[in-house]
């Protein structure tokens, strides 16, 4: 099982003189939950932004699954099996729900060129798409626009376009931001679900340290670009440069 | 009721093209294959500006290049037709690849300010390069032979006769581009419009993707082309001018950007319009100018929106939704 999927090496970044990545050497490896916390400004975001494609590195080398992956574009990385969704709803706001997951399940099945064949078809993308739909409790609005969903709903929309690239690592962006408790569990268990399945590894990015600690196998903790600590929910919990961190002099005893 | 209104409306129209193939008056018939080939290069357009969401100010480049490219096959290779507006056709899609090549990778401003910059690259170029292209004569003397089919032969020279030609075309035209839009690429397209962004991260290659847009769109441009010079019979190189490549978003805007139908409306407006105010005032463009502002802040989704309003309808599909924004 211990499979390493995504590697990183010596991953550096900065934006003028502030380091944000600090020649990370990370691992990710199939089947293990892993979050990454860090006060504001520790680089969590930069970090998944250069691993998605979505920021170049200044230096250092990504590998997913053996390959080289440091500079390839977005879209291929995706087809790849590595994918992420987004802390802010980034979704397609006048396309109905289904289409929003069809785009990716029609990607990934190779089909999204086709030009002389209708939409509707297309019955495998159409299964899968509502396969996810389901996934993530949209079916029933499965035909309204983007926009016409609730705030809560666009974010399992956000998590569903993500899903249905069939990721093998996915990158979820503070996935329960803007919730409510309901929707919150519901994604929880999903994730819990999914993970268990044992098709795609997640690695979460998260303040609400309820959701990092019922979830995660593993935790990371970034500071000022550097990992501080990296290990077991109870490594973390006893770290005291973790507690430091967190809450600042006052630990000082 | 309302369901059959839209397949009735489309056979109603379609009678009415044939009539007035068959019963027009030369002018007429002028007035409705200058309709129709404005219509293809519109319907093309749409593909790009209501579809991908891609304002491109160059594409009288791939008109010109339809235009050019069929009569430059008429006069050095072969007279027949069909193979002129293929050439035509070919022609327009080779540029567009390689102008599209160099402007999708920029969007917004920068992407129209390089269309633009290209179509006036191809309009001097029409203009200088007088032993080839006629420079402002344009080429003359494209004449419509008969289409031989062994067998028999069509004859078409007379407007009458080509009209009919143009309707197979137009015709052709409007199934290729609803089935496009119907199309897993037509989603695709929608998609990028929406939320270029995101896009990536659905496993598309965005750049790829829009090329594909541009290089459709533009080869329908050819098309239309290659039809009006065989209308003509002569090019100019006008017809490469930014001040061309405007009409078919005007025509886009007019019709209503986010429908299907939206430019076949907008082109009718455009050419019968202009055509009825040219004959009181030669300043034709300042009242199509009000006539514009009027429908644009008048009927956002355009007259297709306007219409399909009056129909009753709510967004059919949100692919092809109706109204919409500008």
């Amino acid at each position: 099982m211990n499979r390493v999927l995504l590697e990183t090496r010596a991953l550096r970044k900065a934006f003028g003189r502030v380091q944000v990545a600090n020649a990370l050497d990370l691992t990710f490896e199939a089947g293990v939950i892993t979050s990454i916390i860090g006060p504001n400004g520790a680089g969590k975001s930069t970090l998944i932004n250069m691993l998605s494609g979505l920021i170049q590195p200044d230096s250092g080398e990504i590998f997913f699954m053996g390959q080289q992956i440091t500079r390839l574009p977005i879209h291929r990385r995706v087809k790849m099996g590595l994918c992420r969704s987004f802390q802010v709803v980034n979704v397609f706001p006048e396309l109905t729900a289904f289409d929003n997951i069809q785009i990716p399940v029609l990607a990934v099945l190779g089909r999204a060129g086709r030009l002389l064949i209708p939409l509707r078809g297309e019955t495998i993308a159409r299964e899968e798409a509502n396969a996810i739909l389901s996934r993530v409790g949209l079916l029933h609005a499965s035909e309204s626009r983007a926009t016409a969903l609730s705030h809560g709903d666009q974010r399992l929309l956000e998590i569903g376009i993500a899903l249905a690239a069939r990721p093998k690592l996915l990158f979820l962006d503070e996935p329960t931001a803007g919730m409510n408790p309901v929707e919150r569990t519901k994604i929880l268990d999903s994730i819990k679900r999914l993970s268990a399945e044992g098709k795609t590894t997640f690695v979460i990015v998260e303040h609400d340290m309820d959701v990092v600690f019922s979830l995660s196998d593993r935790i990371v903790v970034l500071h000022h670009g550097d990992i501080i600590a990296d290990g077991t929910k109870e490594q973390i919990r006893e770290s005291s440069k973790v507690r430091e961190v967190y809450l600042g002099d006052e630990v000082d005893e | 009721m309302r369901r059959y209104a839209i397949p009735l409306l489309a056979f109603l129209i379609l009678a009415a093209l044939i009539l007035t193939g068959i019963f027009g008056s030369r002018f007429v018939v002028y007035i409705a294959m200058r309709v129709m080939i404005l219509g293809i290069f519109a319907l093309g357009y749409n593909l790009l500006l209501g579809r991908t969401g891609l304002l491109s100010f160059g594409h009288a480049a791939f008109y010109a290049g339809g235009a050019y490219g069929a009569a430059l096959f008429f006069l050095h290779v072969q007279k027949h037709p069909l193979l002129c507006i293929t050439a035509g056709v070919a022609l327009a899609l080779v540029l567009a690849v390689i102008i599209g090549f160099f402007c999708v990778r920029h969007t917004e401003i920068y992407f129209a300010m390089l269309t633009l910059a290209f179509g006036m690259m191809v309009f001097s170029l029409l203009w200088n390069l007088r032993d080839i292209t006629g420079g402002d004569d344009g080429l003359v003397g494209i004449a419509r032979e008969p289409i031989s089919l062994g067998f028999a032969s069509i004859p078409l020279v007379k407007p009458g006769q080509y009209y009919f030609l143009v309707l197979v075309f137009f015709l052709l035209s409007l199934g290729l581009v609803y089935v496009i839009r119907q199309s897993p690429l037509g989603l695709i397209l929608a998609g990028i419009r929406e939320n270029d962004k995101r896009i990536e991260f659905a496993g598309i290659s965005l750049k790829n993707y829009r090329l594909a847009a541009f290089v459709i769109s533009g080869g329908f441009a050819g098309l239309a082309g290659a039809l009006g010079t065989l209308l003509n019979s002569n090019t100019t190189p006008f017809s490469a001018h930014w001040t061309h490549s405007a009409e078919p978003v005007l025509v886009s805007l007019i019709g209503g950007l986010q429908t299907f139908t939206g430019p076949l409306f907008g082109s009718l407006v455009f050419v019968v319009l202009r055509e009825i105010i040219e004959r009181y005032t030669q300043n034709w463009m300042l009242w199509f100018g009000i006539i514009l502002l009027v429908i644009i802040m008048g009927f956002r989704g355009g007259i297709a929106g306007a219409i399909s309003e009056l129909l009753g309808r709510k967004t059919p599909s949100a692919v092809g939704k109706e109204g919409g924004r500008p």
